[in-house]
């Protein structure tokens, strides 16, 4: 079954890839001219028109259709995101600390150094 | 130290200082140390078990003494049987021997009392029914240094006579502990103990935490450390390893003026992992903390005392390994 002309010819004036055979074919077909300089026209037609919304018209369709709260159950599912995205990089920290030791893991600094002396109240052997 | 702890021991020690009624450090000179004696009466009975039937138990002031007397004597069991024992025991002056079995007259003088260092003075004499000018009894005389808890062994007396068959031996001991204040009896102490090695600019930690109460020996082990010498590692071996262990233990007692006093002991032992020998050494220090306070006790590095080991830079490279133990004492709430 051979594919529509006028479909051939769209994709192609589209930009679209299209067999060569196809778009011969779809040439030959009648009102094959007529429907290309439609399409072209309509084309030119379309990038000549720079018209937009009026601020009155925006503000008329925001008045009918209102901005709509966001439910309940997104929020939550943001902040569940959240709270697992936190809890992921606490355990990647974690495990860093428990493979490669916590440098945090100091004693707390000493206001008075005491040293032992050796034959006074340091004595070789084991204690009796 | 955090700032809660901080305050909590500031808060302890202003407590401490307001308490009306307890001395203050400096205010009515210090406080008279005071031991409790213990004349200790043992029995080994005729089934081999060593028992103590009978305790005399003495407070004494720092450079105080005390006499007493300790009378033993057979009595019927509550079981019917003729083995139970009776000691009489006073501190009034000594009255004649009854019977077979010893009277000791017992004296002790407390020349120091210091948190497990005790030195007592002691005499004794041992008399029976029947002592003559002769033959009076036995009697010593010595002085001896007690940790608390520790006993000396004072007299032995072999069973014969009257107690055959019941005791097969009786025997005076001595021991001697600090009396608690009740004021501090049921307190509690943390100890945060480090122990640090740093060597060749590694620094290895080990921590423990420990709870102790007032006057109680709390033990610590800190397991084995290994560490790399910089020397030539013995034949077949990557490098040379050495491996360490620090044990010990810790007694303190909150003062009435707030501050904590301190036994530390400490019990270092080397040994190479490919060797034969093993060096160890031991102290104690006794410090005074404020709660909180941090302390860093360096422990000395182990000594050649084989002369049978040649590896002077082995022992050269251990005085390089700095180890000790940081002690943060806080009280428990």
């Amino acid at each position: 079954m051979s594919p529509d002309p006028l479909v051939v010819l769209s994709a192609f004036m589209d930009g679209d890839p299209v067999a060569p055979d196809a778009l011969a074919a779809a040439l030959l077909a009648p009102g094959a001219r007529e429907a290309l300089v439609d399409f072209a026209a309509l084309r030119a037609g379309l990038a000549a028109d720079d018209s937009r919304p009026s601020l009155a018209f925006h503000r008329a369709m925001s008045g009918i259709l209102g901005r709509r709260a966001q439910p309940a159950w997104r929020v939550m599912r943001r902040a569940a995101a959240v709270v697992v995205l936190a809890l992921a990089a606490l355990g990647a920290i974690s495990l860093e600390r428990r493979f490669r030791g916590n440098p945090a893991e100091e004693p707390p600094r000493a206001t008075r150094v005491i040293q032992f002396t050796p034959g006074v109240d340091w004595h070789e052997g084991v204690p009796r | 130290m955090t700032i809660k702890t901080a305050a909590k021991a500031g808060f302890v020690l202003a407590a401490l200082v307001m308490t009306p009624g307890r001395r203050l450090a400096g205010d009515q000179g210090p406080v008279a140390r005071k031991a409790t004696l213990e004349f200790r009466v043992l029995a080994t009975s005729s089934d081999g078990e060593t028992h103590s039937i009978g305790s005399l138990l003495m407070g004494v002031e720092e450079g105080g003494s005390t006499t007493g007397s300790m009378q033993v004597k057979r009595s019927m069991a509550p079981d019917g049987s003729p083995c139970g024992s009776n000691v009489t025991m006073s501190v009034a002056p000594p009255t004649t021997p009854d019977g077979p079995l010893p009277l000791w007259l017992v004296e002790g003088k407390v020349r120091r009392a210091e948190m497990d260092d005790i030195r007592v003075e002691y005499a004794w004499k041992r008399r029976v029914e029947g002592d003559t000018a002769s033959s009076p009894g036995a009697s010593g005389r010595g002085e001896a240094r007690l940790s608390e808890g520790g006993r000396a062994l004072l007299d032995f007396v072999p069973a014969f006579e009257a107690s055959a068959g019941c005791w097969r031996n009786l025997a005076l001991e001595l021991s001697a502990s600090i009396p608690e204040d009740p004021a501090f009896n049921d307190r509690r102490i943390g100890y945060d103990l480090w122990l640090v090695s740093e060597h060749l600019g590694k620094r290895l930690t080990r921590r423990l935490q420990l709870i102790g109460k007032q006057g109680e020996k709390v033990a610590f082990d800190y397991g084995t450390f290994r560490s790399k010498l910089p020397l030539v590692p013995p034949p077949g071996k990557d490098a040379y390893l050495m491996e360490m262990a620090v044990t010990g233990s810790v007694r303190s007692r909150i003062q009435p003026d707030g501050s904590i006093e301190i036994l530390l002991t400490a019990n270092r032992g080397a040994h190479p992992n490919e060797g034969s020998w093993y060096s160890e050494a031991h102290g104690s220090k006794s410090v005074r903390a404020v709660p909180g306070e941090t302390l860093k006790l360096e422990l000395p590095p182990p000594n050649l005392v084989d002369p049978h080991v040649n590896e002077p830079d082995t022992f050269r490279a251990l005085a390089e390994q700095h180890v000790s133990l940081v002690l943060t004492p806080t009280l428990v709430e």
